[in-house]
């Protein structure tokens, strides 16, 4: 019954909020740990996003964060699937762990491309036409996170002929990155998105200490909440979402609030 | 389930519904057996585990000790505990000092699915060897080229016996145990074999798991694997409607052809027939891959060129369901995924998994009618249920990581399902055993006034909480410190002593080992006791200490008990015996004094 009316004082949130569309850090994750749909979810997370002042970069949604948001993982992966058939956002695999995906909306992700574009064409001369094919053929057809040397050079030669500088001009601009497996597979990437990879995992193994320090382990969710982070330029609250929806952290609910502690299995 | 048994009298349940109710409830109450104990001889883990498929009576497991034991699991060896606990000895074990027996870690035990007369084993000294189960001789052996991870013999297979291996080398071989020759090898793989099964619905089609993470299907007449899992296709459900495979089959661009025609439309495959055609390739392409030399393929060998993956670390378990229809892999990158052997689409059952082994293949386990599947995860094994991917069932109870599982769905009383995942015996009727190292726990009691009925229970009791061995100072006429010294090589490393008697308190501290054994004081004695003991104990570095409330701070400390009352890693209810209204408390205190119970519970309202 709490649940319910947890999910009824979202579903108002989420419609102010998707109506406001600006970042809201007041909104506590207490209050909205829990969605019942997955797009709905991607949409409150995008708008949580925080804004970081060096890097420009768009908003992104891990997968763990999907699963600690949404009670029925299976129905995640198939919303998330068919969001991915209908064009309405794009998975990369990340390089920061094992199974670590990346959520974008596709208008972000072409926003991200755009931005990325502008600035090496004001930096040096060369074939920026591929970007464009890139963009028209490549990302049109293909939804996977991953793609063939071969594909790859099949679909571009759709805008024009191909040569090498092109590919390693997509490698430079961050939208390519070689499979370390397999030399001739790429990883689709998302630009400039380096260094907040690097905060994301300084800052999950900062909040992983954090609560390992105490004694048990555990801790409240509001002081939690507020505490800042040194090493990572993301929030607090994106990080607790990430980590509980991979596993390593787990809620309980008491009667003073929600606590959350490492799990142990 | 006497309702049940009442709806199917009166003819209101089909009788196939009413089995597979009974059965899933049972399934729904698997407990760690209290009646039933499988003693190893192994010494090192158990790394596969197997009951035979013809009359689900002998268990045979392989160890990394080198060595294999087959079990009766029907009928036990002996009885103890007064004829409660029953135990099943093995029958008999080869091991290194058999005269052909492995040198190394065997992998894998398996039955000859045929009859209990052959098994094969295949081990880390590169041999798989079958032997003769009467007479204890190995009959065959073959040599491999790496360390055997997976022997698997298809159960279906009246044409042909053949095992195959699944080996550190890249190639699957297929050993002919009629002829006592290697058959084909099936390459494709592009690092060694992790895991292999043959499929339940055709006795020609081989799956196969690899350490690079592709799940290839090979159909044995013919060269070259038919289908390669992709963790990318994937359908929504059991089984997409008519309409949306098109679609899936448009979206689906990287197909078997894409790798060797520089064509830019990809060519939709043909490969949603039933198992035993290999793809229809309309061109043998040239592979202008960079770099290396333009080869012409044999149309078996193109999917050498498809390098789906069905997980992104190494394949580590894989699971064929009873009626053929699904598959499960486990993986090195702690992903379950069930696949439709049908459509050959992930079908993004998502398990809730946190860590997997990945070092190690994993056995997995399903139930008959493939609605729960077992996966030993490190220390636990959970059942999950296979559509929605919720774990159900979780079974603590190993020290170590398990390795493998095993559902058996026979038992001597019709229709009770046993599972089996290491040394220990499961509740009935469900049985486990583990693959781990043991270690050893000895109960002892000290009871004052003899009750036949209070030894038995507590046998019982103590099992439940993981005692291995268990004393009766009555046994002995020497006094129990210096039984227990004898039995463990000079002492005991921990000692509890919980009732306050305190005898059994200078017991208890002089049966520890000298130089590191620390006896724990809990139970509260009387004020007028004086505790003597030899000042030789103190100099030999035994530690006594005592503990008040168990160091407990109640307020921080009791939620976090009662938090693992609620996940059900503590059983209280066991150690409540009696229950009693207030009316009758006096009963409660001659159940006390007579010492018939662990606990009574008195409810105050009555």
């Amino acid at each position: 019954m709490e649940k319910g009316k947890k999910r009824r004082r979202e579903e108002e949130g989420e419609e102010i909020e998707a109506e406001s569309s600006d970042l809201d850090h007041s909104l506590s994750l207490e209050k909205n740990l829990t969605f019942s749909d997955t797009l709905m979810a991607l949409r409150i997370m995008r708008a949580q996003f925080p804004q970081i002042d060096k890097v420009s970069i768009q908003p992104f949604i891990l997968q763990s964060q999907l699963y600690s948001s949404v009670k029925d993982r299976t129905q995640v992966d198939r919303e998330l699937e068919s969001l991915k058939r209908e064009k309405v956002v794009r998975i990369f695999k990340l390089n920061t762990g094992q199974d670590d995906h990346g959520i974008m909306f596709l208008d972000d992700y072409l926003k991200q491309i755009e931005h990325v574009v502008k600035r090496m064409e004001e930096r040096k001369q060369g074939d920026f036409e591929v970007f464009k094919w890139f963009r028209e053929h490549v990302i049109e057809s293909k939804l996977e996170s991953s793609i063939e040397h071969q594909e790859l050079c099949s679909l571009l030669s759709l805008g024009g002929r191909v040569r090498d500088q092109h590919i390693s001009l997509l490698i430079n601009a961050g939208l390519l990155t070689r499979q370390l497996i397999d030399p001739s597979m790429y990883w689709f990437a998302i630009p400039n998105i380096g260094s907040i990879l690097k905060g994301l995992s300084q800052g999950r193994k900062e909040v992983l200490s954090l609560l390992n320090r105490r004694r048990y382990k555990e801790m409240m969710l509001a002081p939690l909440e507020k505490m800042r982070l040194r090493f990572s330029p993301l929030d607090m609250r994106f990080h607790l979402r990430d980590l509980i929806g991979s596993g390593l952290l787990k809620t309980a609910h008491t009667p003073t609030g929600i606590v959350i502690r490492i799990s142990k299995d | 389930m006497w309702k049940e048994i009442g709806d199917r009298e009166a003819g209101k349940i089909r009788p196939n519904s009413f089995s597979s109710r009974i059965k899933s409830n049972r399934i729904s109450n698997l407990q760690l057996s209290n009646y039933k104990d499988i003693v190893s001889p192994h010494r090192g883990s158990i790394n596969s585990l197997q009951v035979d498929l013809t009359e689900g009576r002998y268990l045979l497991s392989a160890s990394s000790d080198a060595s294999a034991a087959v079990y009766d699991i029907q009928k036990p060896t002996n009885y103890e505990g007064n004829g409660l606990i029953a135990k099943h000895k093995c029958l008999f074990s080869v091991d290194k000092q058999h005269e052909r027996g492995h040198k190394y870690a065997i992998s894998s035990a398996i039955w000859y699915p045929v009859d209990t007369g052959l098994f094969v084993t295949g081990s880390f000294d590169h041999y798989i060897k079958v032997w003769d189960t009467n007479t204890r001789q190995v009959v065959m052996n073959f040599k491999m080229p790496g360390k055997v991870y997976r022997t698997a013999m298809s159960t279906l297979a009246t044409s042909h016996m053949l095992i195959a291996a699944g080996t550190e080398d890249v190639q699957v071989r297929l050993c002919d145990v009629a002829s006592g020759a290697f058959a084909h090898t099936l390459s494709g793989h592009r690092d060694g074999v992790m895991t292999l099964e043959w499929s339940t619905s055709s006795e020609w089609v081989l799956i196969t798991g690899g350490c690079d993470g592709a799940i290839r299907f090979w159909d044995i007449r013919r060269a070259g694997c038919f289908r390669v899992l992709d963790q990318s296709q994937s359908q929504l459900g059991r089984r997409p409607p008519v309409l949306d495979r098109s679609a899936a089959n448009k979206v689906f661009s990287k197909s078997r052809s894409a790798g060797q025609s520089s064509l830019v439309k990809p060519q939709a495959p043909q490969k949603k027939h039933a198992n035993g055609h290999p793809i229809k390739q309309t061109t043998v392409g040239r592979m202008p891959a960079k770099g290396s030399a333009r080869q012409r393929l044999h149309p078996g060998m193109l999917s050498i060129q498809d390098r789906a993956t069905a997980h992104y670390g190494a394949v580590t378990g894989l699971k064929v369901t009873e009626d053929g229809m699904y598959l499960l892999s486990a993986g090195s990158d702690s992903r379950i995924k069930l696949w439709d052997l049908e459509s050959g689409y992930n079908t993004l059952v998502n398990y809730e998994m946190v860590r997997l082994q990945t070092s190690k293949p994993i056995q997995l386990a399903v139930s008959e009618d493939s609605a729960r599947v077992f996966v030993p995860c490190m220390t636990v094994v959970k059942a999950f249920d296979v559509w929605t991917g919720k774990m159900s069932l979780a079974f603590r109870g190993h020290y170590e990581s398990v390795n493998c599982c095993w559902f058996s769905s026979q038992d001597q009383v019709a229709m009770i399902d046993k599972f089996l995942s290491g040394l220990r015996a499961n509740r009935f009727p469900m049985t486990w055993m583990k693959g781990t190292l043991k270690t050893r726990i000895i109960g002892v009691i000290r009871i004052y006034f003899y009750i036949d009925l209070f030894q038995i229970s507590h046998a019982i009791y103590t099992k439940k909480f993981g005692v291995t061995e268990f004393v009766n100072p009555k046994d002995h006429d020497k006094p129990v410190q210096e039984v227990i010294a004898e039995m463990t090589d000079g002492g005991v490393d921990r000692s509890v002593e919980c009732t306050g008697s305190i005898n059994a308190m200078i017991a208890a501290y002089e049966c520890v080992h000298d130089g590191w054994g620390v006896a724990v004081l809990v139970g509260v004695p009387n004020k007028d006791d004086a505790f003597k003991t030899h000042p030789v104990n103190v100099l030999n570095e035994r530690t006594l200490k005592g503990t008040f409330f168990g160091n407990y701070k109640p307020r921080s400390d009791l939620p976090l008990v009662v938090e693992k009352y609620m996940n059900k890693e503590l059983e209280l209810e066991k150690f409540i015996t009696h229950e009693v209204p207030f009316s009758e408390i006096n009963k409660a205190f001659e159940h006390m004094l007579r010492g018939d119970g662990l606990r009574c519970v008195i409810r105050m309202d009555a």
